[in-house]
């Protein structure tokens, strides 16, 4: 037995194996940040996010676990004891901020989803339809799953008569002077105004003139909602309209201004005062070209996005030569370096903004004009919500509403990254952020009244929507292909199908819509009828709705034969389609492969 | 001569409590023999053997193995050790104790000849718990060999096995000698002494009583002893022919001689009415414990 | 010392080791309630019934309880019973004999109470997390598992105790009288907070006590005494075992009597 050479390194390497082993073994022990990768599903309600870095409203803490339960904020603390079935996130790697406040919105048309899919769990609206305030209070006031951000507004803005607010097609109640000022204030508060919005606009700034309220109207709006226990909040434009706003109590500055910087020794006594500014960069920076809007556009999942975030963004404003973007700035950089409290606010969904998604800008050029992350983040969070009296947000602490934003990577570092967004909650439920699932039908066009028949005595032109064309499995990759002709007043579709996807088609698609793919309308109708003929073989009619490409198209199959002949389907033979929404019909033929050839004509929808 | 002398006890008294284990021993190992250490139960060969192996501490005297103190770590790299234990966990092999005791020694002898050497072969992957009992002696006297020894202590080496079982160990201990290592063997058995040792050293009571080569000692234990009923008186039988020892028993006086026919007849023409004649003493072994047990022997020998 | 000699040196501990595991691990009466009772204990108790019985936490902390549990098995058996016995049957005289160093022997046992502790420890991780969703933070898992098994040696040195005062077959015997009632009043088998005030005070002169409560310390669910108190009393126990032992050898060693089975000869 010569086993000196062999048998100790055998038991070295047992024992190592084994302690590896151990180790190993232990490494594969359930720790709660496996429970949930964050790119999995988020779950809701009540949960915990486990080993993230924390932005609390007000600084940075690393390691933390925040615990959900049925959509507050129950604990906050690192290494908390979770029950143990309580879903988690791992948030090992990503930052957890609060729910956004904008500071400065207007709110219309689907303005709060919009936020709320980028991260801004509540907009402080400074000018809207009052008509909307008491269903905000009711919504806000519900933890509950939605799709909205909670709406905090001023309601109707008090200006005078033609002056600023008034182009805008809302209803405004002019005032011609100081007296009717306690009334005003009163009857918004009764309509549901949160605080009073006072607009002190000359048009100066915009090289332009327009009527303002008088210095003695604001003065006594100011009293007014203070007497009523309301914030006054001064839309200003110009250096001398804030000087003006601030000596008279203004509790907040809604815009920054742009045709002087300020003094420090302005800043300082605006400091003293306690008022706070809401700069709306974003709006200011768009009129003069600069839209960080566009910026984080460009980083942003198209499918994320609406088209009216899209349009606001490429909107302008008309703006004359002259002042400068880096005076709006420089006066941000001497407001926050005095100690005024500064509100992120972009003021969509103006031109060149887009609600939500401007947010994302606005943090980037508060950090622009010489804020800390930190400043930055507390300015879109518990500074708002402080200096509105906005309770229970803009913070993540216990009893706090669980409005939260996780975002990957660590926005200490770099604000830029709070557009990268995993998860949104409102309410601790998880936002859904794909704009195709939020939103509510589009409107579908009616289709006129009566049949809708094509007879294609005028040729390819089918007379009624975006038309025919040619459809194949090319666009799944494979090989097949078709061609369409118009022969004695009747579409031949003449084509091959070819081994290439795995179900291969080819024909002929009829879209209903102006556009490809546009649904239409076409309630009340009940049957799909044409008149077909060709190589005998049998071809398929497949029915489109809305969002066809997401699923698999209802189909009924159709014989060609050598004779003319009248094929009538009723639309309820396709399963799953909704005649409401049709967007297109498409007659093709699939298997077996080969070369195919069809005519149709009369083709009606009734 | 002292540098032959591969181990000594020298003027070596030991106690456990009130109880006297060795008495003034002087007791030398001799480079290349065999010596037997031969003695009852009782009489102090395993407390020797501790001594020399450095198991147990020298209390009066002195014990070196090769010129050291016994327990000194290159006295134990040369020495083996077969010791009166009940054995070694039942679990291992064969095989993994020899591999174990092994490693112990910076120069082990190879496993194949240790196995060979105890009569082994065949038997490495049995556990030691399935083993006969003179198979376990075997691998007892094999764990004693690993290191290559040049002194080997066999305590008691053949204890409990059955007649084959011993004959077939004293092979394996002859063929040790006979590979030129110091043997030392302690054994109750008069016969294996003879059998394996060049020298035997009698221990009785803690105390050596005897000393010399097998015939020396033998010649010893050859005497009889004569029992019986006489008037003739204990000094007068000392100048009697061959006397070793007389002793007054109850009213019997026992004598022990190496002559005993000439006794008889010296002691019949002293005492006509001598009567109840026993003389004992027909094997080596009974002599033997006549000789060592006659002291206090409390029964009559028969 | 030569590197070869060095290497030789360290063989003997590995191969003592070895086989000293193998030993154990063959010996059907000690491997298989060392490492399945606990698990076992632990699966009734802490899985099965723990829900039900206690409350939802009743598995985490019994999963603390029962991993120390199962460390002391095999440190007061393996080590101390097991060291009486060899004692008895003279292997250790043997030994002792050869150049084997002393502490190769003793460190391959407490290496094999590791071993089987360590066995042990995993099984029943592994039970509470596949089998009642026992979550703990990474670092908890290791560190549980560390303090687990650094109880490997106060238990060793109780044992090498016991098996330095006693014969073999008391060996086990006592051993059982220690194990046995020690894991109860420590609250390993039923949370401490459970018992009278009194069992409760009195737990606190039980190392196994400590031991689990600094176990309990790492899951955070622990009776909120000082770390430094139940530290201090597992290393001053643990040289007060140590102290014991070495006076029990000393007098069988110094007797003789109870060193071999043939008493003095």
């Amino acid at each position: 037995m010569n086993t000196e050479n062999r048998t100790v390194p055998r038991s070295v390497w047992v024992l190592l194996v084994a302690v590896v082993g151990f180790f190993a073994a232990l490494a594969t022990l359930p720790v709660p940040g496996d429970a949930a990768a964050p790119e999995q599903e988020a779950p809701e309600e009540s949960f915990a996010i486990v080993d993230v870095t924390l932005f609390d409203g007000e600084a940075f803490r690393r390691n933390q676990d925040v615990w959900v339960e049925d959509g507050r904020v129950r604990r906050v603390g690192a290494k908390l004891r979770l029950p143990e079935d309580l879903p988690r996130v791992d948030g090992r790697g990503h930052t957890l901020l609060p729910g956004f406040i904008d500071g400065h919105v207007h709110t219309f048309g689907g303005t709060l989803g919009d936020a709320l899919r980028f991260g801004v769990t509540s907009v402080l609206d400074q000018f809207t339809d009052s008509g909307l305030l008491a269903g905000a209070r009711t919504a806000r006031d519900d933890i509950a799953r939605t799709a909205e951000a909670d709406l905090f507004s001023a309601g109707m803005l008090a200006t005078a008569p033609g002056g600023h607010g008034t182009q805008f097609g809302l209803r405004v109640e002019p005032l011609t002077g100081p007296e009717g000022a306690a009334a005003w204030v009163r009857a918004r508060k009764a309509e549901g105004s949160d605080w009073i919005k006072i607009v002190s606009e000359d048009g100066a700034a915009y090289r332009g003139e327009i009527p303002s309220l008088e210095r003695e109207t604001i003065a006594a709006l100011i009293a007014a909602a203070h007497a009523e226990g309301l914030l006054a909040v001064v839309h200003v434009s110009d250096l001398e309209a804030a000087r003006e706003a601030v000596s008279l109590g203004a509790d907040g500055l809604v815009h920054t201004w742009f045709d002087a910087a300020l003094s420090e020794e302005d800043a300082r006594s605006f400091a003293r005062t306690g008022v706070f500014v809401v700069p709306t960069l974003s709006v200011i920076m768009g009129l003069f070209g600069d839209s960080t809007g566009l910026r984080v556009l460009d980083e942003t999942d198209e499918s994320l996005v609406s088209p009216m975030q899209r349009q606001t963004l490429s909107n302008r404003f008309e703006m004359p030569e002259g002042p400068d973007s880096e005076v709006a700035l420089e006066n941000v950089r001497r407001l926050h370096a005095a100690g005024v409290r500064i509100v992120a606010g972009t003021d969509a969904p103006n031109p060149g903004t887009a609600t939500g998604l401007s947010m994302h800008g606005e943090l980037r050029l508060l950090a622009r004009a010489g804020m800390e992350s930190h400043e930055v983040l507390a300015a879109a969070t518990s500074v708002a919500a402080d200096a509105f009296a906005v309770p229970e947000r803009g913070r993540i602490a216990e009893g706090y509403i669980a409005d939260l934003v996780l975002v990957r990577g660590d926005v200490e570092e770099d604000v830029t990254r709070t557009a990268d967004i995993v998860t949104i909650w409102k309410d601790g439920y998880p936002v859904v952020r794909e704009t195709a699932a939020t939103a509510v039908s589009p409107e579908i066009p009616p289709a006129p009244d009566g049949p809708v028949v094509v007879d294609f005595e005028d040729g390819l032109d089918s007379g009624f929507g975006f038309g025919w064309q040619v459809t194949t499995d090319a666009m799944n990759g494979g090989a097949s292909t078709a061609d369409l002709t118009v022969e004695e007043g009747a579409l031949v579709v003449r084509g091959e199908t070819r081994t290439g996807f795995a179900f291969p088609w080819a024909g002929a698609i009829w879209f209903l819509g102006d556009q490809p793919m546009q649904a239409v309308d076409f309630s009340g109708r009940s049957v799909l009828r044409f008149r077909t003929r060709g190589d005998g073989r049998s071809y398929t009619v497949m029915l489109f709705g809305a969002g066809a490409a997401a699923t698999v198209p209802p189909t009924v199959p159709f014989v060609a034969g050598p004779e003319w002949a009248v094929v009538e389907i009723p639309l309820e033979s396709f399963a799953t389609a909704d005649p409401s929404i049709i967007a297109a019909l498409a007659f093709v033929a699939q298997a077996p492969l080969g070369s195919f050839a069809f005519e149709l004509d009369d083709v009606e929808i009734r | 001569m002292p540098e032959e002398a591969v181990a000594r006890l020298w003027g070596v008294t030991h106690r456990y409590g009130p109880v006297v284990a060795l008495e003034e021993v002087d007791l030398e190992v001799r480079r290349g023999e065999v010596l037997a250490v031969l003695g009852p139960n009782g009489a102090g060969k395993t407390t020797a053997i501790n001594l020399l192996l450095g198991s147990a501490a020298v209390q009066t005297g002195e014990a070196t193995v090769f010129g050291q103190r016994p327990g000194a770590p290159g006295v134990r790299a040369r020495r083996g050790a077969m010791l009166q234990i009940s054995g070694v966990p039942n679990t291992l092999t064969v095989g993994e104790h020899i591999d174990l005791f092994r490693a112990y020694y910076p120069a082990p002898a190879p496993a194949s000849r240790l196995l060979a050497m105890a009569g082994l072969e065949g038997l490495e992957r049995r556990r030691f718990g399935k083993l006969s009992g003179g198979q376990k002696q075997r691998v007892m006297f094999a764990l004693a060999l690993c290191g290559d020894p040049q002194l080997v202590f066999l305590d008691e080496p053949t204890a409990g096995l059955d007649v084959e079982a011993r004959r077939g160990l004293w092979e394996e201990i002859r063929a040790l000698s006979e590979s030129g290592r110091t043997t030392v063997l302690t054994t109750h058995y008069l016969e294996e002494a003879d059998a394996l040792a060049d020298r035997i050293v009698l221990l009785h009571r803690g105390r050596v009583i005897a000393e010399g080569s097998p015939a020396t000692i033998k010649s010893h234990t050859a005497a009889r002893l004569v029992r019986c009923v006489t008037g003739v008186h204990r000094d007068r039988v000392a100048s009697l022919p061959g006397v070793v020892r007389s002793e007054a028993r109850g009213r019997y006086l026992e004598i022990l001689t190496s002559r005993p026919e000439d006794l008889v007849r010296a002691l019949l023409d002293l005492d006509p009415d001598l009567h109840d004649l026993t003389v004992v003493g027909a094997g080596l072994e009974e002599a033997f414990l006549a000789l060592t047990r006659a002291p206090d022997a409390s029964e009559p020998v028969s | 010392m030569t590197t070869a000699t060095l290497a030789r040196r360290g063989r003997i501990y590995v191969l003592e080791a070895r086989y000293q595991f193998l030993m154990v691990l063959r010996e059907p009466a000690f491997a298989i309630p060392t490492l399945l009772f606990p698990l076992m204990f632990y699966l009734f108790f802490g899985v099965v019934m723990g829900g039900r019985g206690f409350s939802a936490a009743a598995p985490t902390y019994m999963l603390a309880t029962y991993s120390v549990f199962g460390v002391m098995g095999p440190s007061l058996f393996g080590f101390g019973a097991g060291l009486a016995m060899e004692r008895d049957s003279g292997v250790l005289l043997l030994k002792r004999t050869t150049p084997m160093p002393a502490a190769a022997y003793l460190l391959a046992k407490v290496g094999m109470a590791f071993a089987f502790g360590a066995a042990v420890v995993l099984g029943i991780f592994l039970t509470g997390a596949h089998g009642a969703g026992v979550v703990l933070y990474r670092w908890q898992w290791f560190a549980l598992s560390g303090v687990v098994l650094a109880g490997v040696i106060p238990f060793c040195a109780l044992g090498l105790a016991v098996g330095a005062w006693s014969k073999s077959r008391a060996a086990v015997a006592i051993t059982n009288l220690v194990f046995l009632p020690m894991a109860m009043l420590s609250g390993l088998w039923i949370p401490i907070t459970m018992f009278p005030a009194a069992l409760q005070d009195f737990a606190n002169v039980l190392p196994a006590y400590h031991h689990a409560q600094l176990a309990l310390k790492v899951i955070a669910m622990d009776g909120g005494q000082a770390t430094a108190l139940h530290v201090a009393v597992l290393a001053v126990q643990s040289i007060a075992f140590l102290i014991v032992a070495a006076v029990g050898f000393r007098r069988a060693e110094s007797g003789a009597v109870s060193i071999r089975p043939g008493g003095m000869s």
